[in-house]
This record gives structure tokens, C-alpha cells and sequence, in this order.
């Protein structure tokens, strides 16, 4: 603001007084002037890193994207091949235990085998001449456990002349004694059951009960 | 005074106008970028996890090998026990061993057949006493096999020489086919006593089996 002299006696003085309030005022323009800058320029600043930080922040969420998705494909893929190999797994693991039990029934069955053959061969070979066996049967049932085996027992029935030259009770002593003779056979406990003399045929009838070993 | 306030005023507007991209624009960004970080990083630990049990999955060939050498063992299971009885085979069979060893088949009778119990050897540690009241526990806890074994009994009468009835149980007992013999009976022929070097009439007691799969206890297992 500012105030006119007019001297209309004196010399005119161009001469012009400024308001100390207006003078100061003119110098907090000044201050506000260089505020406003100051702000302007940091606005101008922030912004800018905010801009370029936005930017790299974007381009690093969409580098990560497409890693993402590629990720998520081999994922997906390995995620197949897991589901294939486990289902592969699966089956042979079944497969295994299907073997697995085969061979459990199949030594349980071998554990029943017992040489019936043996048997017979054994016998035929120890019979004592003169003896006639007329029968040989199983007594007690095999079972699939080997110590129940033990229980199988054979009876053998036969005669035995008694006019011939042998004595007969010891021609039956000698097939007990072969019967029993080696540890090693399959017969084995070998015992006279019954003997009887047949008056019409003169001829010694007997029974003889023998074990089967199991092994 | 007033224009200075003006121009500061104006000077915030950018300000604020900052301020709001930073708040709305920028920090959403940095928000959506460390989720997308954190899903990365979990769904690589997803990957590695997923690849550890691909790997681990792939390495079958232990298991395979074990397989194998199982699969040796029991090479001539199915033929030993087929997944029928296959009568019509056995008796062909039993035909070609009588010619064989002039031996005759004079009677064949078979038995209805039955489940054979599978006893696991793992498994045979209650053999105490109450072996009645344990059986039928047993019977009830019965584990499920994948396969079932049915026996069918069967009671073969052969006549002939004796050395040729040997013959005939030796071709029995060596048979590819699992027969079983539980037991023999032998006695001279009725109609040959007279003879010197009588026949013999051979009862045998067998067994024949067959192997079936159990489609129940896979789909069980399956699920």
C-alpha cells in the first residue's frame, strides 16, 4: 500500500514512504514463494519415485506372474506324474502282495507233501520173505501242520503161512525189526497190533501199527 | 497474503494429489506384489516337495527287482494251482499215468470242495490253550487274502501190480498240477488172491486246488 505526499508549498518531492506492515508482508510473500517451491519440487520428487517405483513394482509383479503360471504348469505336471507313478506303486505293491501270499500257500502246501511213494517203496523193501501183506491202511488224518503229521499212522495186515520153513513169528519180528531198523526211513515205531492163527488156513494173521514221520 | 496462501494452497493439491497415488496406487501395488512373492515362494515349496516324492516314486526299481525275484519263486504257480479245478483236464491226465503205469483206474470220487485256510506263518503266535473259543475268534478274524485257495477232494481207486501202483502215486506226487495225497490204503484184489503175484487195489486221498482272486477285497483295498 502506498501513501502520496502532495506539497503544494514546498518543493515537490517525489518521494513515496512504504507501510511497514505492507513492507513486511512483502517479505513473507517471499518465504511463502520459496515454500511453495520447496513443496513443488518434492511434490514433483515423490511423485516421481512413487511413479518409477510403481512402475518397477509392476514390472516385477508381472515377471513373477509369468514365473508363477510357468511354475504352476510344471506343477500341474509333475502333480500327473505323481498321480501315474503312485498308482503305479499301488499296483505293484499289490502285485507283491499277491506273490507274497502265493508263495506262503505254496510252501504251506509243500509242508503237507508227504512221499506216499517212498512209503510203499519202503515197505516193499522190508517185507521178509514168505510174508504176505494184504493190506496197509491210513489211520489218523494228515493235516497241514508238520508236528500233526506225526499222528498219521499206517496199519499193515498180512499172513504168514505157518508151514513153511521160516518160522513165522520170527519172519514178523524181522519185518518189525526192518521197519524200525533205520532212524532215517520214513516208517518208523513200528508195533504188533494183533496176531492171530487161523486154524482153516494155517496161516498167522497180523497187524502191524507203524508211524509216518513227517520229515 | 491472500495470494500467497493461494499458492500455497495450489502447491498442495499435487501434494495430496501424491499422496493419493501413493496411498491408492503404490502401496496396492507393493500389497499385490508380496502376496504374489509369498504364493511364488510357496508354490515353489509345493514344486520341491512334489518333485522329492516324484523322485522318491520313480526309484520302483527296488521294488521291482524284489518283484521279480518273487515272481521267480512262484514261476508255476498257476500251474500248479489254476484259477479252476479244470476236471476235465485232470482226468485226462489221470488217464495218461494209468496207461503209463500199466495201472487201472477203478473208481473216482470226488468230494465238494472247500476253502482252504491260508495260515500265516507271522500270525501262529496264540497257540495256547481254549483252542476252541480262539478258532472260532480266529475263524471271525480271519484276515482277507487277495486270493482264495479251494481244495476239492477227490478218492482215486487204482488197481495193478504193486511196484506199478508205486509208479502211479510217484506220477500223482510229481504231477504239474498240486495233488495233495492225504493218504494211501492198499489191499490185495479181491478177484487176484488166488494169484501168486497179486494186484493190488490202491485207495488213494487226495487233494486238487484251485486260486481265486478276490475282486472285493482289491476294491477294498483300493479305496
Amino acid at each position: 500500500m502506498k501513501t502520496i505526499n502532495i506539497n503544494l508549498i514546498g518543493d515537490f518531492k517525489k518521494t513515496s514512504k512504504t507501510d511497514p506492515k505492507a513492507k513486511k508482508g512483502s517479505s513473507v510473500d517471499a518465504r511463502n514463494q520459496i515454500y511453495a517451491y520447496i513443496l513443488i519440487i518434492g511434490v514433483f520428487i515423490v511423485f516421481t519415485a512413487g511413479i518409477g517405483g510403481w512402475f518397477l513394482v509392476k514390472q516385477m509383479t508381472s515377471n513373477l506372474d509369468r514365473k508363477l503360471v510357468k511354475l504352476n504348469e510344471k506343477l500341474n505336471t509333475l502333480n500327473q506324474q505323481e498321480t501315474q507313478l503312485s498308482l503305479f506303486r499301488k499296483n505293484l505293491k499289490k502285485e507283491k502282495e499277491i506273490t507274497e501270499l502265493k508263495i506262503m500257500i505254496q510252501s504251506q502246501l509243500n509242508n503237507t507233501f508227504f512221499p506216499w511213494s517212498g512209503v510203499l517203496q519202503e515197505i516193499a523193501t522190508k517185507i521178509p520173505k514168505y510174508i504176505i501183506v494184504l493190506k496197509i491202511e491210513k489211520e489218523g488224518k494228515a493235516t497241514q501242520s508238520k508236528n500233526q503229521n506225526d499222528s498219521l499212522k499206517l496199519k499193515i495186515s498180512g499172513i504168514i503161512p505157518a508151514n513153511k520153513k521160516q518160522e513165522p513169528l520170527m519172519a514178523i519180528s524181522l519185518f518189525i525189526f526192518n521197519l524200525n531198523d533205520n532212524q532215517n526211513s520214513l516208517l518208523s515205531n513200528a508195533k504188533i497190533s494183533k496176531l492171530d492163527f487161523n486154524d482153516k488156513t494155517k496161516a498167522y494173521e497180523f497187524e502191524i501199527e507203524t508211524s509216518i514221520r513227517s520229515n | 497474503m491472500k495470494n500467497s496462501k493461494k499458492t500455497i494452497l495450489i502447491t498442495l493439491i499435487p501434494a495430496v494429489l501424491t499422496l493419493l497415488f501413493i496411498t491408492q496406487v503404490l502401496f496396492p501395488a507393493i500389497q499385490n506384489y508380496n502376496d504374489l512373492r509369498n504364493k511364488f515362494i510357496e508354490t515353489k515349496n509345493t514344486y520341491k516337495e512334489t518333485q522329492i516324492r516324484v523322485e522318491q516314486l520313480q526309484n520302483n526299481k527296488k521294488l521291482l527287482t524284489e518283484l521279480a525275484e518273487l515272481n521267480n519263486k512262484v514261476a508255476d504257480f498257476d500251474i500248479q494251482i489254476p484259477s479252476e479245478f479244470e476236471d476235465e483236464f485232470f482226468l485226462v491226465d489221470l488217464g495218461k499215468f494209468s496207461i503209463n503205469t500199466a495201472t487201472k483206474i477203478i473208481a473216482l470220487d470226488s468230494k465238494k470242495e472247500k476253502a482252504f485256510e491260508i495260515n500265516n506263518p507271522n500270525g501262529d503266535q496264540d497257540k495256547t490253550s481254549k483252542k476252541n473259543k480262539h478258532r472260532r475268534k480266529k475263524q471271525e478274524e480271519q484276515p482277507v487274502y487277495p486270493l482264495t485257495i479251494y481244495e476239492k477232494p477227490f478218492e482215486i481207486k487204482t488197481l495193478g501190480h504193486y511196484n506199478k501202483i508205486i509208479n502211479f502215486v510217484s506220477c500223482l506226487e510229481n504231477y504239474q498240477r498240486k495233488f495233495i495225497i492225504n493218504g494211501v490204503s492198499a489191499e490185495i484184489s479181491k478177484n487176484d488172491e488166488a494169484n501168486p503175484n497179486p494186484k493190488i487195489e490202491l485207495k488213494i486221498e487226495g487233494s486238487t486246488f484251485k486260486a481265486v482272486k478276490n475282486t472285493e477285497t482289491t476294491e477294498l483295498q483300493e479305496q
